[in-house]
């Protein structure tokens, strides 16, 4: 387990196994005081300010006590002459901005009948999910053919894969 | 007072004039089809006929690279040569028709000509209808461009299957200098840009000599054509408009057992790839987004579909779904 929370903090974990160990630091105080000792020893190493232990706990203290300021008082008058004035502009903003989004929602279905095939609706609901280039090595053979043939042999982020792969003879 | 008044007259007469003659295109408008038309043209022609070294960026995703480009287009001469300055040396020669290649690994695959002419700054096609039926031109305004004085145009896309495309080009020659795509969200997801460039004067041999031990690529040189590919397992209908396919080919890939079909397909600007191979189980399926590359694999029949290219989700949605398999027939490729 140590292992693994040392590679958090450096960053090296990998993300599959985030829930795991953060559900072990949540139960084991002892891996918490790691956590601690860990983060105090980087940041003397690194030379960030230190700051004093009970830290968390003051700044949560003082934050609770933070009286909340919703408006203040001296500027409420003259808003109010202000927000008068001011209602039927923002009313009339408020249809123009539904109007807009009315007419995106509009749109994008628009433009998305022409293609919708029976199938289009069910996959639309799929997010699109957005790989991170270093870890999703699944399609990199595909991406690999598609720049060769489209023309740019000498795109380097064919180059990294092509380079740990042995390429089967044609 | 009637002097004034001719004074004003005349003054405008002359900026009127002054501008036709220039024939400065007003910022922020659109290009008319026949200017449009011989910017593309212009643009085209220059990285064929214009004589430059230089060294440029390419940004895509959160991944940048250098290389240095050569072209030397004198009396005759149609020599160009590219190498990286960033991470495992590669090196791309050409002489007139004639390829050759270094990459890592010493692996040589067949180049599409019509295809590799496509490197930065040479992007148009020869062919301006082929991206003006898609695109319609604007011009936004002049900027600097490694130390250059370039025109700024975006090509905007006519339909929501393209993203837009921002180009700065040379005001003296037609080269392209800078060449930016833009993603969904607006966001640049692949930047082409001259860093340091000489444009005309005269290129020492010696720069044009290949570093690396390149090595002749065999040239495929079929043309592209508007049909759609004559595959007996597929249906194929309602592909997007204004791409047309430039390539049927059947190729080995890294990691697949059994050689996977391939049609490539262009809007003048960018490319899209349909992959065709038996279904397995284990392939991921679904869409995925990386650098401005949109991937969406799905299972169709006993085949596994996949469709990738520069372009939004829609589109290569889109290219999947007008691909049917005909019956259920399991019949190899």
């Amino acid at each position: 387990m140590k292992e693994h929370l040392s590679a958090l903090i450096d960053g090296e974990l990998e993300p599959a196994e985030f829930d795991h160990v953060l559900a072990q630091l949540h139960a084991d105080p002892a891996l918490r005081d790691d956590w601690q000792d860990w983060h105090l020893v980087g940041d003397v190493m690194q030379q960030h300010p230190i700051l004093s232990p009970d830290f968390m706990k003051n700044f949560s203290d003082r934050l609770a006590t933070e009286p909340v300021v919703l408006v203040p008082a001296a500027a409420s008058r003259r808003r109010r002459f202000m927000r008068r004035a001011l209602a039927p502009l923002s009313a009339a903003a408020s249809v123009a901005f539904l109007s807009v989004v009315g007419w995106q929602a509009f749109h994008g279905a628009y433009t998305g009948s022409p293609l919708a095939a029976p199938q289009m609706a069910a996959v639309k609901q799929q997010a699109v999910r957005v790989a991170s280039t270093g870890t999703d090595n699944r399609f990199r053979a595909y991406l690999v053919a598609h720049h060769e043939d489209s023309g740019n042999p000498i795109d380097g982020r064919d180059i990294v894969y092509a380079s740990f792969e042995t390429q089967p003879t044609k | 007072m009637m002097k004034t008044k001719g004074w004003i007259l005349a003054g405008s007469l002359f900026l009127a004039g002054h501008r036709l003659l220039a024939a400065t295109p007003v910022p922020n408008e659109l290009l008319s089809a026949q200017e449009a038309n011989q910017l593309v043209a212009r643009v085209a022609n220059a990285a064929r006929t214009v004589t430059f070294q230089g060294v440029y960026v390419h940004q895509h995703g959160d991944n940048m690279e250098a290389f240095r480009v050569i072209h030397e287009a004198t009396s005759g001469n149609d020599i160009e040569r590219r190498e990286s300055l960033d991470g495992p040396p590669r090196e791309f020669y050409r002489q007139g028709n004639q390829i050759s290649l270094y990459l890592p690994g010493g692996q040589v695959f067949p180049i599409d000509r019509r295809q590799s002419s496509k490197l930065f700054p040479r992007q148009f096609p020869d062919d301006p209808e082929h991206v003006l039926v898609n695109y319609q031109v604007r011009y936004v305004g002049q900027e600097r461009v490694a130390g250059q004085d370039t025109n700024i145009y975006d090509f905007e896309p006519k339909d929501k299957l393209r993203y837009p495309h921002r180009y700065w080009v040379h005001a003296d020659t037609g080269l392209m200098l800078k060449s930016v795509m833009l993603g969904v969200r607006h966001e640049p997801v692949e930047v082409f840009a001259f860093s340091q460039v000489q444009i005309g004067g005269s290129i020492d041999k010696r720069q044009l000599k290949p570093v690396y031990p390149v090595k002749p690529a065999p040239v495929d040189d079929a043309p592209g054509t508007l049909t759609l590919p004559k595959d007996p397992a597929w249906d194929i209908h309602n592909l997007p408009g204004g791409f047309r396919l430039l390539k049927v080919s059947q190729r080995a890939m890294t990691g697949k057992p059994r050689p996977v079909v391939h049609h490539l397909y262009g809007d003048g600007l960018v490319t899209i790839s349909v992959f065709i191979e038996p279904f397995d189980p284990a392939a991921p399926l679904g869409i995925a987004q990386q650098a401005g590359i949109t991937v969406f694999a799905r299972q169709a029949g006993p085949y596994l579909l996949t469709v990738l290219g520069e372009v939004p989700a829609e589109t290569v949605q889109a290219f999947s779904y007008a691909y049917t398999p005909k019956g259920e027939k399991s019949g190899t490729q």
